[in-house]
This record gives structure tokens, sequence and C-alpha cells, in this order.
């Protein structure tokens, strides 16, 4: 099929437009060895490709150097017939840079260019217009007025771009700047098409006296963080029950279908057991997405990221560094992803290496059976703060912590790669704007497939290795399984932190995915379907006489171990050394050991 | 005077741009609408020396101490 490329600068409306292009049908690709998400979708007969945004051929960040090859890889490619260039009527300058280099480059390729001119209808607004034939003469492509928001000019644009794309020899770019030009051509050409900025500017600077002023900008900065990590639970907890009684009645089913025996087993334990409460944290990762994905398009986390930058600074990390942070806390893999954005190498790697303290979501059933076992339920601190929401504050909080004291020693001690130049703190603070649904949407669903499509693999040869263990040999109890051969064998291990075999074997069973150990320890307290009733499992543990030392060891255990093998092969993958990605792995491992030994031992004695 | 030290709602004309960055920085600069002879106005200082925010152009952006100090500026009003 043909191809029409859509390029262009971040925030200038590329996605929206796509999305009304293509419809929500639309697939995201990843390419092998780096991962960068291309979305796809159809347009009439062609394939409509959503390459990734930059502000320039010159890439700066490591994102806009994999954008950048992407671009050009694809404009060189032969299936590609067309390259269309998103441009922000309302900040004109600085789309065309971008849009003139990618029309150099077109030309070069013999590939006819289109500019599509989008929030027109924020030109208008102001009472403003542009005059788009003379535009469309002085560079030589045509350029079509429209908005992707408001639909205007959509019908025609699409009519003209489908009869584009339909006969490319006809439209060959025939005028083009020299890239060496394109930052002083563009300004030329704002300002004889351009708008006067001062209207459109006024309205974002006056909002952002308010978002940005010492005390409310950071009185609203914690409400939004706040709103943040509480719909993590309230909105999440419900889709995730959902899943769970899903997963539940689809097991049910199942299983009085299946004869006794190993298979029935197999499907129901391992299967529906290990595999299927891995994803009831999907829900999760899709909710923190979506308030990511509001504040992102609004504008806003531009900003959080620039009132981070001199605290952050102070850690050897820079502002950039709060959205990968940030999205840590569902998922480490696309937060590791994000880190990209960071604009010198140094603070990236120290970003990437303590993104896995951040609580991400598979953390919390263990903080739920923990905080459960640990801390009566009903009773409040000062009859405002419920203790247990307070404990998983608290849990959040010591990761956040812990990731701050490792980047300061990080900073010190991580030796610097000289080749590479540090590449100074520059951001463009967006125009507000409502953030459009479909975008979103899309973006939502997405997060949830690629989770599942990278984590899931590894989740469910874990789930299957531990089933094995601890079934076989055949008719014997846990005690006597394999499992049970080797907790008994690693139990002094475990001792010092206060805690017994069982605990030990569902402990070195998270080190491959933290999530199952919620899971493993209910199978081995004898307690079928442990994830469905954390509360049960939780009145057998207290039972069982935990102590409070030993339970807040194993806790902060869990907060700074990095039990994800998944995590580890990102990193692997994004920092390009293997060493560091195991050493880490091994270096937080004994941290996590360390801090549960030191907690227990202290508590012990008080 | 250096950019870092304007003030705000200020405005200035760039004069020069420290030639020993690196040849990217400057260009990426350039392409922001920022090289000898255009005009800076900024929006907003950040507080302990955070980053100053700036409009060139039609665009608003956010720079760091360390960058801003290597720009110079001649003011305008």
């Amino acid at each position: 099929m043909q191809r029409i490329l859509m390029v262009g600068k971040p925030n200038c409306g590329k996605s929206l437009l796509f999305n009304q292009l293509t419809g929500l049908r639309q697939k995201v690709a990843n390419y092998p060895g780096i991962t960068v998400e291309i979305t796809r979708g159809k347009c009439d007969k062609f394939e409509l490709v959503d390459l990734p945004g930059a502000y320039s051929l010159n890439g700066l960040t490591r994102d806009e150097v994999i954008a950048v090859d992407e671009i050009k890889r694809s404009v060189a490619d032969d299936d590609t017939s067309m390259v269309l260039v998103v441009l922000d009527a309302t900040r004109l300058a600085q789309s065309l840079v971008m849009g003139l280099q990618v029309q150099r480059l077109a030309f070069e390729h013999n590939k006819p260019v289109m500019f599509a001119l989008n929030f027109i209808d924020e030109v208008k607004r102001v009472g403003e217009s542009i005059d788009t034939d003379g535009l469309s003469k002085a560079l030589g492509s045509p350029v079509l007025a429209l908005s992707a928001r408001s639909l205007d000019g959509l019908h025609e644009f699409k009519q003209s771009l489908l009869g584009m794309a339909g006969e490319p020899a006809r439209y060959a770019t025939n005028n083009s700047t020299p890239h060496a030009d394109a930052a002083e051509r563009s300004q030329e050409l704002a300002r004889d098409f351009g708008i006067q900025h001062d209207i459109v500017l006024k309205n974002q600077n006056r909002i952002d006296n308010f978002m940005l002023n010492n005390w409310t900008g950071g009185f609203i900065f914690i409400a939004v963080m706040f709103v943040l990590f509480q719909s993590i639970f309230t909105l999440a907890t419900p889709l995730m029950d959902g899943v769970e009684d899903f997963i539940g009645t689809l097991a049910g089913g199942v299983g009085a279908i299946t004869a006794e025996g190993v298979v029935h087993d197999f499907i129901n334990d391992a299967i529906f057991g290990g595999f299927g409460s891995f994803l009831v944290f999907v829900p999760q990762i899709m909710v923190l997405t979506l308030i990511i994905g509001l504040l992102e398009d609004s504008g806003y986390l531009a900003r959080a990221a620039l009132m981070c930058h001199r605290p952050l600074s102070f850690f050897g990390l820079s502002g950039r560094s709060f959205i990968p942070y940030l999205s840590g806390h569902a998922c480490a893999i696309p937060a590791i992803m994000a880190a990209r954005t960071i604009e010198s190498p140094h603070k990236r790697l120290i970003t990437m290496l303590t993104i896995p303290l951040m609580s991400c979501s598979a953390r919390l059933p263990v903080y739920a059976l923990l905080v459960a076992v640990l801390v009566p339920a009903n009773e409040t601190f000062l009859g405002i703060f419920n203790m247990q929401g307070a404990a998983f504050f608290g849990l959040y909080f010591f990761g956040i912590f812990m990731a701050l004291v490792v980047s300061q020693i990080l900073n010190r001690f991580l030796p610097r790669d000289l080749e590479k130049t540090d590449m100074p703190f520059i951001l463009e603070l967006p125009t507000y704007r409502l953030p459009h649904w479909k975008p979103l949407f899309q973006r939502v669903l997405n997060s949830g497939i690629m989770f599942i499509k990278r984590a899931g693999p590894i989740i469910f040869m874990v789930s299957v290795g531990i089933w094995v263990l601890g079934y076989f040999p055949l008719n014997s109890t846990l005690q006597n399984s394999w499992l049970g051969q080797i907790g008994h064998f690693i139990e002094p291990i475990f001792t010092p932190m206060g805690l017994d075999w069982r605990y030990g074997v569902a402990i070195l069973m998270s080190f491959l995915a933290r999530e199952v150990f919620v899971g493993a320890l209910g199978t081995l307290f004898g307690l079928e379907g442990a994830d469905e009733d954390v509360a049960g499992l939780a009145e057998r543990v207290q039972a069982d006489g935990m102590t409070t030392e030993a339970g807040l060891g194993l806790m902060l255990f869990y907060v700074v171990a990095l039990q994800c093998v998944a995590t580890v092969a990102m990193l692997k993958g994004e920092s390009g050394s293997s060493k560091l990605s195991w050493g880490l792995y091994v270096a937080y491992g004994l941290l996590a050991y360390a801090i549960a030994v030191a907690v227990n031992q202290i508590g012990g004695l008080l | 005077m250096t950019l870092w030290e304007l003030g705000k709602s200020k405005s200035a004309k760039v004069t020069q741009i420290d030639a020993s960055l690196d040849q990217q920085i400057i260009a990426r600069l350039s392409e922001m609408g920022l090289s000898t002879g255009r005009d800076v106005q900024c929006i907003r200082r950040g507080p302990l020396g955070g980053p100053m925010v700036m409009q060139l152009g039609g665009s608003i952006f956010a720079m760091e101490h360390d960058l801003a100090t290597r720009i110079q500026i001649s003011p305008t009003d």
C-alpha cells in the first residue's frame, strides 16, 4: 500500500489530525532493536503513518535523534508517495523550521509535500487570518488551512490530500530551502505571513502567572499530584475488581469443563492464578496514562517539569526527569522510554537507573497485603487520615526519597561520558488547550496493549515455572515439592529478616516479577485464589505471627528491590550496557535486603 | 549584559552567542529564533535561580542559568 507520512513539531496537533483522517482503527507498531512507537492507520486507499514529533532534523535529545532517523528512513522509502507536514498556525516560525527541513528532505527524494496549517480556528478567534495562497507560493508546496478540532476546512483538505497522494508525480516539490537557511527563512516567512502573537500569548501568559507563581503554582502542583495519586486508587480500583471478577468467572467456567488432573490444575493455577493476576494491573496503568495524557495535552506537564527543574538539579537530575518519574508509578518500562526526552545523557542515565525505585503498580498487591497485615483497618490519624492510606503514601514517598538519594550518589560517582556533550535545559511552554478525547482514548488503549505485549511473555513463563516447581514430584505436598526443597535450603538467608522459608520462596520467585509474591505466598499458605482475597490471606499471615518489624522490613524491601526482568531488559536496551543493568538488579536487591535486615534487627531490640 | 540578567517584562536584542558553545546547541538556538539581532522578552523569573521564561517570536521557552549566561544582549527599553 502507498504511504502518506505525517511529520510535525510536538504540540502541533498532529495526533488529533491523524485520528480525524483515519478514524479510531489504528495500529501501534514497534520496531525491532530500538523501540519507537509509530502509529499507522488507513485513510481511503492509503496508509497514513504518524511519525514521532521533533523540533528540528538536527536532533538534540535521544527521542529526537530516534525520531529524525525514522523520518529520514521513511521519506527515502519507495512506498512513501508523499509527505504531509503539519504546522501550528499560531506558532508559524517554530513549526516552519522543521517544515522547511522536511520539505528539503522530500525534495531530495523526489517526494511531494503538502502543508497542513492546523489550529486555524484559534487564528480566526483572535480576528486574524493567514494568506495561505501567498504562503503556498512562497513555499512552493500547497498549504491548506484547517482545524482538526473544530473540523474547519478538514473535508477540503482531505480531498486535496488524497488527490495529491494519488498522483505524486504531478505535484513534485520544485522549490526548497537548504538546511543551513531553514532557521532564517522560517523567521522571514513567519514575519510575512504569520499572525500577531501578542494576543494569543497574552492569554497563555495570564494563565502562567497563576500556574507558575511561587505560591499559587506550588499549591496547584501539589493539588494535581494529590489528585493523580488518589485516582490511581479510586478510579482504578473498581476497574481492577472488574478484571478480577471477569478472570474469576472465566476460570470457573473453564475449570468446570476440564477433567480433574494435571491439566485442570495447570489451567487453574498457572494460567488463571498466575498470568491472570498480572492482567489485574492493566487498568491501573491505563488510568495513570489517562491522567498523564490529560496533563500533557493540556500543556500543564511542561510547566510541572519547569517548576521541578531547580529542585531536581540539586540531585543531579533535570526537570524533564519529572515525567518519567511520574509514569514510573504505573510501570517502569514506558517510563524508561520517556527518559529519552532528557537533554543530558548523564542526567538521562541517572533518571533511568532510579526509575525502578518508583512504586509501580506491580508492587500494589504486595503493599496491599502487608499494610492489611500490619495496620489495623478503620483506624484514623488525628481523625482525618486513614491510617492504611497514610501507610501507602509513606511507601510511595519512601521510594521517591530513595530515588533522590541514589541519584545524588550516582551523580557524584557515575563516570561521565566526556564524548557526549551535555545539552542544556530548554523547554517550550506550549499553549494551554483543552485535551481532545480521541488521541487520549487511543493512547490509553495502547498503553494497556503495549504493557501486556511487553511484560506478558515473561510473567507467563514465571507463572508456569513456579507452578511446575510447586506441583512436582507428583502427589507431593508443597513442603516436599521441588519448590519446598529449595525453600528449606535458602531459609537461612531470610532468617535475619525475621521470615521463614515460605516468605523466602515467595521473595525468591518475585525476583522475576514482583507481582508473583502475593500469589506465591497464597499458594504456600494453602489458600486457593489468594490474589482475589488479599484480606483472607492477610488474616492468615497475622495469625501466623508475623512481627511488625519483619513486616515493615519486608515492605521496604519491596520498595527498593528491582524485581522485574522486563525492566532489566528495557534498561539494557536503552543504556546499551548489560553489565550496568544486571549490576543494578543485584545492587538494589542487596540494598533492599540490607534495609529489611536492619529494620528487623533494630525493631527487635526496641 | 547577559540574557540571565534580563528582568521580568523587559525586552532586549541578542548581540552575541558564546561561540564556544556546542555547534548543535547554537543551531538549535537559532532554530528557536534566538540568534544575533533577534528580539527576546523575559516573561518571568523562576524562584531560587530556577529557569527563566522568555518569549522568542511567537513561542515561549524556559531556559536554565548555565545557557542564559552565555548569551549577550542589549536592552531595548
